[in-house]
């Protein structure tokens, strides 16, 4: 009995916690290690390869033959930026603690405003300012939520009629104030006109926007097609997914809508903006926006970088890929508005917000 | 609470069922066997990463063994929930994200299983007995802090055999092992992602979209156990147990997990 005690024991202790081992660890921390989970994640996750007309197996090439066992922290980091960078997407970037966020964007740097040089974001703060006490003549409802963003409504009065002005500053909020803005919406029936301020708003989560794009909806639209990467190679996409406007009782009906937007109005925002131009009676103004449709995932890299990546390719109604007049996939280019106008922080400094002042000028006159 | 007065009312009945239907050690038998153990468990899901995320923590179960001459039915529960890390994973200093999802998985694991087993009676070693066995079992991982869906979700058909030997009245060794024959499983979808349009109906149209069936060609997985049962009486018995278990699975993104789970419980004949 002794001697079966002891093979039981030994097997036990044989096997004892030692399962893991059997899981291959296939990922090293090393420069080439860490480069490798970047470059293969993109590879079976990106959705846009084709769409862009990306060659990933020769850029992977072109930036591992730079890579070694003594390329520094630094130089990795300006590597994997100059891969990511190539695709020029909204959604893609890496960040790594020591050496900050790398957009894959191309027009990382473009400052908030066109006579800036940097981007400052105390500008924008003062440009609502502006807004508040220039437009809305101080008179405007607030609702500031637990992140610090400032949601804002009230009316513009000019030349004798009262147009509804509405702030969305981001879709990001767990706690998002729909009741606040179906609340300003509600007050909006019979104005001559609304303006809907989506400038510097990043997105955030779909259910926000969604219900935004409802309330502000009189007509169900097809507005756009998806579909996710579905398989390793490149071109192994889902069905196609329609996205349409789903209007309610309680929706804005026969208001012109004038939606503002700038190249820092994106994803969940661009959504809405796309949602709302199959309306009728919408416009857009302002500047070309941001080009971060694709839904994102975020991983990680064996050093504890983290970089974001979109599986989504998009797609105009008629299920051709959405692009612009040139046949450019609009991802990292951005939606062109339909009135193209740009803001000056100088004249926003003297009382003029020029996208407001124009669009007012381009509602129709009843 | 529900659960707890659903497991009560269970165990209430069995003991019931127990004392209505009297039997004798070689005719009717009811066991119970409420255990614990220490969960060691270790997984790569490339839908969320390629790293192997590994922990252990302690696992709850009972067991409730049904048995009538060379027929046994027997039925399993088990719980655990505990935080994985990356070995792999090196954490920079002054990480900026809050939300901590891929330094460390929370899960929780929830097992269930119903077990037949036929002793056949052909065998011809002295003091063995040698029994098949087919098992419907469901297994689930969640891990709470990649996704609120689950690692996976699998239920399992898996024929296998046991092999049973008493050396001394007190004493019995079993090996066991089974191998699944079909299961439907439901996992993320290749991307991790949806269209947005379907946000608020994520839950429908994740488990739409995701459920799958997997044969032997698509499913590698094998369960194997090891025990140990000291009998204290005619009521009473210890068991020591190794169980381990692996898979893999290559759809929509390979899968594999081992586990070893070393238990000790404490048998009650009724």
């Amino acid at each position: 009995m002794r001697s079966i005690l002891i093979i039981i024991s030994t097997a036990l202790l044989l096997f004892s916690s030692c399962e893991e081992d059997l899981l291959k660890h296939e990922f090293k921390n090393t420069p080439r290690g860490n480069y490798d989970v970047l470059w293969s994640e993109f590879d079976r996750l990106y959705g846009a390869f084709e769409a862009k007309h990306i060659n990933w197996d020769s850029l992977g090439e072109v930036y591992r033959s730079q890579i070694y066992d003594e390329t520094t922290g630094e130089e990795l980091f300006s590597l994997m930026s100059g891969l990511i960078a190539e695709l020029n997407d909204g959604h893609v970037d890496i960040y790594a603690p020591e050496f900050g966020l790398f957009s894959s964007w191309s027009r990382r740097r473009k400052p908030y405003f066109k006579d800036v040089v940097d981007q400052d974001w105390s500008d924008v703060v003062e440009m609502r300012i502006n807004i508040k006490a220039e437009y809305l003549k101080g008179r405007q409802r607030e609702y500031t939520d637990d992140e610090g963003y400032n949601f804002f409504s009230g009316y513009i009065e000019n030349r004798g009629k009262t147009y509804g002005y509405l702030c969305i500053p981001t879709f990001t909020s767990d706690n998002f104030p729909f009741s606040f803005v179906s609340s300003a919406v509600d007050s909006f029936r019979h104005t001559s006109g609304v303006l809907l301020d989506l400038r510097f708003n990043g997105g955030g989560m779909t259910e926000n926007f969604v219900k935004v794009m409802n309330i502000f909806s009189s007509e169900k639209k097809l507005f756009l097609k998806s579909r996710l990467r579905d398989g390793t190679e490149h071109n192994d996409l889902s069905e196609m997914t329609s996205h349409y406007t789903n209007p309610g009782p309680s929706s804005l009906r026969d208001v012109p809508i004038a939606v503002l937007v700038n190249s820092f109005t994106a994803s969940a925002a661009e959504h809405l903006l796309l949602g709302l131009e199959s309306q009728p009676g919408v416009f857009s103004i302002g500047d070309t926006t941001h080009g971060a449709f694709s839904t994102v995932k975020e991983k990680i890299l064996p050093n504890g970088w983290q970089f974001r990546i979109g599986p989504q390719v998009v797609y105009a109604p008629n299920g051709r890929l959405l692009a612009n007049e040139e046949g450019e996939y609009l991802e990292g280019i951005g939606i062109a508005p339909d009135y193209y106008s740009e803001n000056k922080l100088a004249f926003i400094r003297m009382g003029y917000d020029l996208v407001i002042v124009r669009a007012i000028h381009l509602f129709p006159d009843e | 609470m529900k659960g707890a007065l659903s497991v009560i009312l269970f165990f209430c009945a069995v003991a019931a069922f127990a004392q209505n239907h009297p039997g004798t050690s070689m005719d009717r038998q009811i066991e119970l066997m409420p255990s614990l153990s220490v969960l060691n468990y270790a997984s790569a899901d490339e839908l969320y990463s390629p790293m192997v995320y590994e922990g252990r923590g302690l696992y709850a179960g009972i067991r409730i063994t049904f048995s009538r001459e060379n027929s046994h039915h027997i039925i399993e529960a088990g719980y655990s929930d505990f935080t994985r890390k990356s070995e792999e994973l090196t954490v920079p200093e002054n990480y900026f994200l809050d939300e901590n999802r891929f330094l460390e998985l929370h899960n929780y694991f929830i097992d269930l299983s119903y077990s037949y087993l036929h002793q056949l009676s052909s065998i011809s070693i002295p003091s063995a007995h040698f029994s098949i066995s087919g098992e419907l079992s469901h297994h689930i991982v969640l891990d709470e802090d990649v996704q609120v869906y689950p690692e996976i979700s699998i239920t399992s058909v898996s024929p296998g055999f046991e092999f049973g030997y008493s050396p001394g009245s007190h004493h019995t060794i079993k090996i066991a092992a089974s191998v699944p024959l079909f299961s439907i499983y439901l996992r993320n979808n290749y991307s991790t992602a949806y269209p947005q349009i379907y946000e608020k109906y994520k839950q429908e149209y994740f488990i739409k979209h995701n459920v799958k069936f997997a044969g032997p060609g698509t499913l590698r997985a094998v369960k194997a156990e090891a025990g140990y049962t000291y009998s204290l009486g005619k009521r009473m018995a210890l068991t020591a147990r190794y169980r381990f278990g692996f898979l893999y699975l290559e759809d929509p993104r390979p899968l594999r997990w081992v586990s070893g789970l070393y238990t000790a419980g404490l048998t009650y004949r009724l």
